[in-house]
């Protein structure tokens, strides 16, 4: 181990993977991983599910045991800041003012929750939910908290008013767009969202923002809206969208934009430097290839993987559709490929029950699929995407023809 | 505490005591065995927890969920009759001595 170390900035998701990937992938370098947060990685999605509803303890959170790593040989500083990046002599200095070499390094920084710009916006019930400790907060908070306003309409605020309703809790959402998850998913799926938090008692106001706080104390009592109408409640969650965290990439001159710029391999405009997950902007094989910035266990995973293969050079580990998924009550979501842009949309199932596929194509090639509660759908949608098999809109509205039967037949 | 042997695809095992009530899954976590990820946390939709259960003792689980079932035809590895995802199956002290056996892919 000569070579000096592959320094990974960030430990969730994507950091982590892409250490462990190296690793089983060949490198013998020293491997040093840096995050801010205390303790070891963990899993994120259960936050807004299992673990706030406290079906979920800590333990299961764990991304993977902390004898791993050390069995491995790698090695975590926790609760360690990277403040800047100086490329010319390949260090980074971090927060507690050590100052380390790198010979390679990896940027999975992840994206922060965009905070509400209003007076206020630090109050003590005002929360959001990124870390295991927000999530802390909020369920404590939960417990004595009759009434919730969700600001925003998208993934988490829906899995928190989701999981907040169930706890019993009066939630209110409020949704600047005319409707839920409108750059997300489709109509149809929004729809069926909607009614099922509707049938759990959840309120829902579009079309409005929060316009001002009314505090009582260290405490937000009243929200009024843009169209003057005022909310009260115990709890505030805000979930209004993330930012990347490039801004240490950007101060060392790497290109970003809304995100630091990978190639299709992982590699930033610097060849020492890879980055993989949510701080990552990509042109997506998978969507004509306009640059996008996913967040989701899949993409964080899948980067982190193939960046690690650069890293040792090794054959990339191929091109995986992008999937992603959400769980709200007993219904599961599930999103395999890009759907937006789509031209031609088809529905298998029964929408009426609440489980049903969206079937999605452009100019003809299948695109991706949105399944509520149909996961077999999900599962050939993402292996009709991952092996090119062609789908054809008539072929999936017909609910006599059996998929996976089609699948089958085309690989041979 | 009842145990749970996990067999590796290179020959090796791992045995691990679990707590009544916690996952195939998590035991298979706390102890580091290696070839199962468990990408999603344990909410029954990456399929990447997969393992193959003893086939005498099959009958013991409860059998999967309609979810579960659907989604095993995601699994990486080939689905045998035995295949399950590690995060849908709790540990009871009936389940004392079971085998797993782990594929050689998960994703
Ligand atoms: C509540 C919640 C629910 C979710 N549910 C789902 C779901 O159901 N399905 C799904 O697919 N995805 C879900 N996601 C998204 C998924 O968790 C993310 O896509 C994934 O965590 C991305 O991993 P990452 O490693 O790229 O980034 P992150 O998980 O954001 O990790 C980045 C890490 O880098 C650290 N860091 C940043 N800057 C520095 C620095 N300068 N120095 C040191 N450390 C630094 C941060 O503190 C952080 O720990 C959810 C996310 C949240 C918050
Ligand atoms: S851990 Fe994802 S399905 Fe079991």
């Amino acid at each position: 181990m000569t070579e000096s170390p592959l320094v990974v900035v960030g430990a969730s998701c994507a950091g982590t993977n892409l250490a462990l990937a190296a690793r089983e992938f060949g490198s013998q370098r020293r491997i040093i991983v840096v995050g801010e947060e205390p303790g070891f990685p963990y899993h994120r999605p259960p936050l807004s599910k299992a673990y706030l509803s406290g079906k979920a303890d800590d333990q299961s959170l764990m991304l993977r045991p902390e004898k791993l790593y050390a069995s491995q040989g790698i090695e975590f500083l926790p609760e360690t800041r990277v403040v800047s990046i100086d490329r010319n002599v390949k260090a980074l200095l971090t927060s507690e003012g050590q100052r380390i070499s790198y010979g390679q390094l990896a940027l999975t920084t992840g994206c922060r929750p965009r905070r509400l710009s209003l007076a206020g916006a630090e109050a003590d019930n005002v929360l959001l939910l990124r870390t295991v400790a927000e999530a802390r907060s909020l369920r404590e908070a939960a417990q004595s908290a009759r009434s919730a306003l969700v600001i925003g309409g998208g993934f988490i605020g829906l899995e928190v008013a989701a999981t907040l309703a169930q706890g019993g809790i009066a939630v209110t959402v409020i949704e600047l767009e005319p409707r839920l998850l409108q750059r997300a998913v489709s109509t149809l799926v929004a729809d069926a969202l909607l009614k099922v938090h509707r049938s759990h008692d959840v309120t829902f106001r579009f079309g409005v923002t929060a316009a001002a706080l009314e505090l009582s104390g260290n405490r937000v009592r009243n929200v009024r809206l843009s169209d003057n109408s005022t909310i009260t409640c115990d709890l505030v969650v805000v979930g209004i969208g993330t930012i990347p965290n490039d801004e240490l990439a950007r101060d060392a001159g790497l290109c970003c934009d809304n995100g630091i710029l990978i190639d299709a391999h992982g590699r930033t405009s610097d060849e020492s430097i890879v980055a993989a997950g949510d701080c990552a902007r990509q042109s997506n094989a998978f969507a004509d290839h306009q640059l996008l910035r996913l967040e989701s266990v899949q993409n964080a995973t899948d980067q982190a993987r193939s960046a690690a293969a650069t890293l040792t050079a090794r054959a990339d580990t191929g091109l995986k559709p992008p999937w992603f998924w959400s769980d709200q009550y007993d219904v599961k979501l599930q999103i395999a490929g890009i759907i937006t842009g789509a031209d031609t949309s088809v529905v298998r199932g029964t929408p009426e029950e609440g489980k049903f596929s969206v079937f999605h194509f452009r100019n003809g090639s299948f695109i991706g699929a949105e399944s509520l509660s149909r996961a077999s759908d999900h599962v050939l949608a993402r292996r009709c995407l991952g092996e090119q098999i062609s789908l054809s809109p008539s072929v999936v509205g017909d609910t006599s023809i059996d998929l996976a039967t089609i699948v089958r037949q085309s690989k041979k | 505490m009842p145990t749970v042997t996990y067999l590796l695809s290179d020959g090796s095992q791992i045995s691990a005591d679990l707590p009544v009530g916690t996952t195939l899954l998590a035991g298979a976590v706390n102890s580091a065995v290696p070839g199962v990820l468990g990408d999603c946390g344990g909410s029954c939709s990456c399929a990447t927890c997969h393992v193959y259960v003893e086939e005498r003792r099959l009958g013991e689980l409860e059998p999967p969920s309609v979810l579960e079932n659907e989604l095993l035809d995601g699994v990486a590895a080939p689905r045998r009759e035995n295949s399950r995802l590690s995060c849908q199956i709790c540990m009871t002290h009936e389940l004392n001595g079971l085998i797993v056996t782990l594929p050689d892919v998960q994703a």
